[in-house]
């Protein structure tokens, strides 16, 4: 692209030796002379009124130094990013098994351990309320005080009835995904202390580290100004670490014990406390018209929130958002309710409900197109939405957005255009021997909005200082979960100022030394902080030659950065920045501000967004009729994403999307029963392995958006999207059967297949033919 | 407490602890050694990975009582080992890194496949990873790091 030295480079991270020789310390890594440990004693049951709590025990054992219950907690004793509804230390009640009745602190693990068996906690279990339906009902128990709903949502646009009636094809499902853990390698964890002067400083893992500064003196009545977070590296979190997990109890425990103290959660203990991607029942109903073109859209959804709102209203909206896909609908209906139940809880994760919407929405599409017919793609690209247009819910196409671009490109891939041949080659080719493997591709398109959408602050600053060598200190308040943004915004600051990144020192994440940034969610750090970086650079050069202009003899408008330095602009004189360091005048500093364009009118919280991304994907499919398994052998992904800013990154995030989507699609779902989590460990918790990853090829589409930094938007949740849906699309173009429930395990296809389930080879229960 | 005796990136050691204690605790907490990670602490998910005389164990599977006189390398000594440092280099350049929490685990298993199978197929590397699990990358770029440095060490 355009002459850059650093945009659109395979720059290798700032941070990766760090991570290959093990020095970079994580917050489990973190540990401190005189430190205690912490454990969480979690709930024994999933809702059950708490009579009461007994840690005499527990507290005589040898080496326990602190057992603390709500009792301990001085402030409000709740947390919860959107509402605050759940409690640091249950009083009276339990509402998961993950809730949190007391908390130990000791001198071992071993011991902190042991205290836990040693409290005596009597409960009076009751009422059970593990089913969303159940919890709409008007004599379902009541989980909190305001009943079961978390939020609900209700759009017509135009109108669907007349719609339908007018409509060729119409195709009705039922869709239900799975709740999915984040599954990161890093637990929970981190460290806390109490400085003399009573400044708490806690270094965890999570997402945010600002709000969490404020969830923490909210919950605990400590004043915000002495507390400080520093959350820069964690080992993932793809939105599981964006509410508070251990930031609390850490900062708790050292507030009450004056010690420093570590949390780390076990394997186990994260399943059940842990956020998980909600799971979501979907029915739909699409009408076409012959054409193609798409006429009516009813969607119902009706999301399984868990115990405690955490962001289950604003994950509906998203839901509700995406409901259509990236695709034009006149005539809409939606309606979504979010509930409470006692089934563990659910929040943010990559995708936040447009994952959801998207399975059920693209598996619509595809059926619409056998019924009609049609290419797949062509039926996609006959809808899509363009700049201009108005969409879903109502809102406005503004921004870049090349939606039409990632399938025009798709259409034109072989695995696409020569599908037929591919397909009939199944079982490596071994022809007849090996005939019980079907093969099948399949496609599916998605978008999604980056940032937090409508009505929600939504802005990041970067701030750029030069240092005594000439080098410069970049300080960004954004996490680095692993997506790569500290190099990425790096990248962008080296661009401006004309230097090595080498010569970029980063400091991410900490409250106290970088500006708020906003949350490092929702597909937002490289666009917005991104195009705050590039200002604070801009920023520092102009002040570099201000401060340059008088000793240079020449006016500031005529000088320019270049190679480390400012020059004259007919480059015979020059200061290197070093230079310009030692001048007389105090430290210069850039400062850059961005915040993220939004529309003019709200919907609900967070609606609707005005920048968007997209992705299409095509998966090939190989499905063993007599196992039931089902492998991924290829994908290839267009994410239209604007400019990259690096290219290893973005192929990165779209692999490990993929490789997450095949795990949605396949293999992954935490079963509960009766609200307890069966499987909480990773050898019943499957991941996709080495042996499932494809090969995978990633081909952006770089539509630049004029608001980002060079061009760029962001990537980070449409990889994942499309993949599930692709997958289930491919299913069905090997073996003729369409799942609407995942994950498709081998039992299920063995069962479909020997027409043991609801499940039918042709399937068209649910199709009818319009008037 | 049981005193043990074994030598951890060539250096000799010697720690006191309680027989059932892990050798990933050991690491960790008494010898300073965070690179090795946790990731389940019961052997399914590898990112506690280090060789035990030459062999790739999950060390949090491996108890003090059964430590005296072993050579263990962890992810800390691999710079000092010919293919241990151009697999560093490997991981760093193919982009094989990200939130890189996974990553002492997936060098030391690479390590020691490459040990014994200097030019490893595709089949064979995800073979050898295959106890390794990473939740960022989709593998792809982990395998083109260890293409790279079988490659290189060919030269
Ligand atoms: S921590 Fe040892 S295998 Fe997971
Ligand atoms: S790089 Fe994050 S788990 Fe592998």
């Amino acid at each position: 692209m355009g002459g850059y030295k650093y945009i659109g480079k395979r720059i290798p991270r700032i941070d990766a030796r760090a991570k290959v020789d093990g020095s970079l310390r994580y917050p489990s890594d973190l540990s401190a002379e005189g430190m205690i440990w912490g454990r969480v004693l979690r709930s024994a049951h999933p809702h059950a009124r708490i009579l009461s709590i007994d840690t005499a025990e527990a507290e005589r054992l040898p080496g326990v130094v602190a057992v603390l219950t709500h009792k301990d907690v001085g402030g409000t004793n709740r947390f919860g990013i959107e509402r605050q509804d759940q409690p640091v230390l249950c009083e009276d009640r339990v509402r998961y098994v993950g809730d949190a009745v007391a908390l130990v602190g000791a001198e071992t693990k071993e011991i902190a351990e042991r205290a836990l068996d040693l409290i005596r906690v009597e409960y009076e279990p009751l009422t059970l309320l593990d089913d969303p339906r159940a919890a709409l009902e008007p004599g379902a128990v009541r989980l909190h005080e305001g009943g079961n709903v978390v939020h609900e949502l209700h759009f017509t646009r135009g109108d669907a009835a007349a719609g339908f009636a007018a409509a060729d094809l119409v195709v009705e499902r039922t869709y239900r995904t799975q709740m999915m853990d984040h599954a990161f390698l890093e637990c929970e964890a981190g460290l806390a202390r109490l400085g003399d002067d009573g400044v708490l400083t806690v270094e965890c893992c999570g997402q945010y580290a600002f709000r969490d500064v404020t969830q923490i003196a909210r919950a605990l009545d400590y004043p915000p100004e002495k507390i400080r977070m520093i959350e820069p590296y964690t080992g993932g979190a793809f939105g599981g670490k964006d509410e508070v997990t251990v930031q609390i109890h850490l900062a708790l425990l050292a507030l009450k014990t004056r010690r420093p103290c570590k949390i780390w959660l076990s394997r186990e203990e994260h399943f059940i406390s842990c956020t998980h991607r909600h799971p979501v029942e979907i029915r739909m109903k699409t009408g076409v018209a012959r054409d193609g073109k798409l006429v009516a859209h009813e969607v119902q959804a009706l999301q399984d929130g868990g115990a405690y709102a955490s962001l289950t209203g604003p994950v509906l909206c998203l839901v509700v958002e995406h409901c259509c896909g990236p695709y034009l609908v006149p005539n809409l209906r939606v309606d979504g309710w979010a509930v409470y139940t006692n089934n563990g809880m659910s929040g943010a994760y990559r995708g936040f409900g447009a994952t959801q919407a998207h399975v059920a929405m693209e598996s619509q599409m595809d059926l619409l197109a056998r019924g009609l017919g049609m290419d797949p793609l062509g039926l996609r690209a006959r809808n899509v939405i363009r700049k201009g247009d108005t969409f879903g819910i109502g809102q406005e196409m503004v921004m870049a957005f090349a939606v039409d671009k990632t399938i025009e490109r798709a259409m034109a891939h072989p695995l696409w255009r020569d599908r037929e041949r591919i397909r009939g080659a199944a079982g490596d080719g071994a022809g007849a021997a090996r005939r019980w493997k079907r093969r099948g591709i399949g496609v599916a398109t998605c978008f999604q909005g980056s940032g937090l959408g409508k009505g929600l602050p939504d802005y990041a600053a970067t701030t750029i200082e030069l240092a005594g060598d000439g080098s410069v200190n970049l300080f960004q308040g954004t996490i680095e979960i692993g997506q790569g943004s500290y190099t990425g915004l790096a990248q962008v600051a080296a661009e401006i100022l004309d230097i090595p990144i080498e010569r970029i020192t980063f400091i991410g994440g900490d409250t106290g030394r970088t500006l708020d940034s906003g949350t490092t969610t929702a597909s937002r750090v490289m666009y917005a902080a991104g195009e705050a970086t590039l200002r604070a650079a801009r920023d520092l050069v102009a002040k570099m030659k201000e401060r340059a202009a008088g000793p240079m003899g020449a006016p500031a408008e005529s000088l320019a950065a270049g190679g480390g330095a400012i020059v004259s602009g007919d480059g015979r004189r020059s200061m290197s920045f070093a230079e310009i360091a030692a001048l007389p005048g105090g430290p210069i500093r850039g400062e850059g501000w961005f915040h993220i364009p939004a529309a003019d009118r709200e919907f609900s919280m967070g609606l609707p967004h005005l920048v968007f991304c997209s992705n299409t994907q095509i998966v090939l499919v190989e499905v063993d009729t007599l196992t039931g398994e089902v492998a991924v052998l290829k994908a290839v992904a267009f994410p239209d994403c604007g400019t990259v800013i690096n290219p290893i990154n973005v192929e990165g995030q779209s692999e490990g999307g993929i490789v997450m989507g095949i795990g949605y699609a396949l293999y992954e779902e935490n079963v509960l029963e009766k609200g307890r989590f069966m499987n909480t460990g990773l050898s019943t918790y499957i991941v996709p392995s080495s042996w499932e990853a494809p090969e995978i090829e990633t081909i952006p589409v770089e539509e630049p958006e004029g608001t980002g930094p060079f061009g760029a938007r962001s990537v980070a949740e449409v990889v994942t999207t499309p993949t599930a849906p692709a997958i289930l699309n491919a299913i069905e173009d090997a073996i003729g059967i369409r799942f609407t429930e995942m994950p498709v395990t081998p039992e299920k296809i063995v069962a479909a297949l020997a027409g043991e389930s609801a499940y039918r080879r042709g399937d068209t229960e649910g199709t009818e033919e319009g008037h | 407490m049981i005193r043990v005796g074994f030598t951890v990136n060539g250096r000799s050691v010697s720690v006191e602890t309680s027989p059932t204690r892990t050798l990933l605790d050991i690491l960790r907490e008494d010898l300073g050694l965070t690179g090795t990670k946790e990731g389940c602490g019961k052997g399914e998910c590898g990112a506690c990975t280090v060789l035990m005389d030459g062999r790739a164990v999950a060390s949090c599977l491996v108890i003090a009582a059964g430590l005296e006189g072993r050579d263990v390398l962890t992810v800390e000594g691999l710079a000092g080992d010919r293919i241990g440092r151009a697999l560093q280099d490997a991981f760093v350049e193919a982009g094989a890194v990200q939130c890189g929490y996974c990553i002492p685990g997936f060098l030391m298993a690479a390590r020691a496949l490459l040990a014994e199978t200097p030019s490893p197929s595709t089949e064979e590397i995800r073979e050898g990873l295959s106890g390794n699990i990473c939740r960022c990358t989709g593998y792809v770029k982990i395998f083109d790091a260890v293409n790279l440095a079988a490659r290189r060490l060919a030269r």
